[in-house]
């Protein structure tokens, strides 16, 4: 069957999103699938930075660091694309990583969602939230969840 | 092109649901490859409390058990006749943890990447009952697909 395929990928700066990345292509991709690479920005080193709280012209500059990160990530991801052949595109899109992951699931009607996944533990993941965690449970298309294999003595 | 492509083994774990079945219907129809061989795994539900009743209950709850299992592994072994699927069907009597049972196997088989559907419980009684599909996504060692049932929660 030629049908396409919309797969949505999430994609942050981490190995973890990458491994997602690379295992998709390796056994997942089908040569119709269409891709969108999707990136949630999170100003963290912005909003938890101390300084916030006393120079706006610092906090101007640090957020246009970010933004200069931010657009070399997505050109990278552009990047990626090509170099593999894929056709699809790449977004950015701010906002609570699980939820906005869904809504662009459901926008773009994806068929498939490919996460990386962290690994952490249950406590860390109460404390700190999951996000793959969250698409799994919230996605309304089926998720695939890539944990890289741990070392074996991490056990 | 495809002549060096690796085989890759998919373990598909089943019990008696709908949602295993979408999810086996789901795989085939999205992700299946030529290349790919399927491991499908069920896991018996073991009886509880056992002790409390007649040999003869026993008894009946065990072939009761066997029947469906059985009809389970019928079932499947058609379907993957009929999409021209190769694989086989893989019984894991006494899993008091179906989770773990299905990871073992998993690393076992050394499958590429792992398949459930979900009961598509809710937030409490995930935490309570305990959940098959979270508990495989976080212990086993490849990447779990998670094919939750469109008409389970909204």
């Amino acid at each position: 069957m030629a049908e396409t395929r919309n797969v949505v990928i999430a994609m942050d700066e981490s190995e973890f999103a990458n491994f997602g990345f690379e295992y998709y292509m390796n056994n997942v991709h089908k040569p119709n699938d269409h891709v969108v690479l999707l990136h949630v920005p999170e100003y963290h080193t912005v909003i938890q930075s101390p300084m916030v709280m006393t120079d706006v012209s610092v906090v101007t500059d640090l957020l246009q660091d970010e933004e200069k990160r931010i657009k070399a990530f997505l050109e990278q991801l552009g990047t990626k694309l090509k170099s593999h052949g894929i056709g699809g595109k790449v977004k950015s899109v701010g906002g609570n990583a699980g939820e906005v992951i869904c809504k662009v699931a459901n926008e773009e009607k994806a068929n498939l969602i490919v996460i990386g996944s962290r690994g952490m533990g249950t406590i860390r993941r109460t404390l700190l939230g999951s996000v793959s965690d969250y698409v799994m449970h919230h996605a309304h298309v089926p998720v695939l969840v890539c944990k890289r294999q741990e070392h074996p003595h991490h056990k | 092109m495809a002549a060096t492509q690796p085989q890759r083994k998919v373990l598909l774990a089943v019990d008696g649901s709908e949602n295993s079945e979408y999810a086996f219907d789901w795989y085939v129809s999205n992700m299946h490859k030529e290349e790919n061989t399927l491991v499908l795994v069920h896991c018996p539900e073991t009886l509880a409390n056992v002790t409390m009743m007649s040999p003869g209950k026993v008894q009946d709850l065990i072939n009761e058990g066997e029947t469906k299992t059985k009809s389970i592994e019928t079932k499947f072994e058609f379907k993957m006749n009929k999409a021209r699927i190769r694989g086989e069907f893989v019984r894991l009597d006494n899993a008091e943890k179906p989770g773990a049972a299905i990871c073992e196997c998993a690393a076992e088989k050394n499958v590429t990447y792992v398949v459930t559907g979900t009961r598509g419980l809710g937030k409490i009684r995930r935490t309570i009952m305990g959940s098959v599909s979270d508990y495989v996504i976080h212990h086993a060692h490849v990447p779990v697909l998670v094919v939750r049932h469109k008409e389970g929660k909204q």
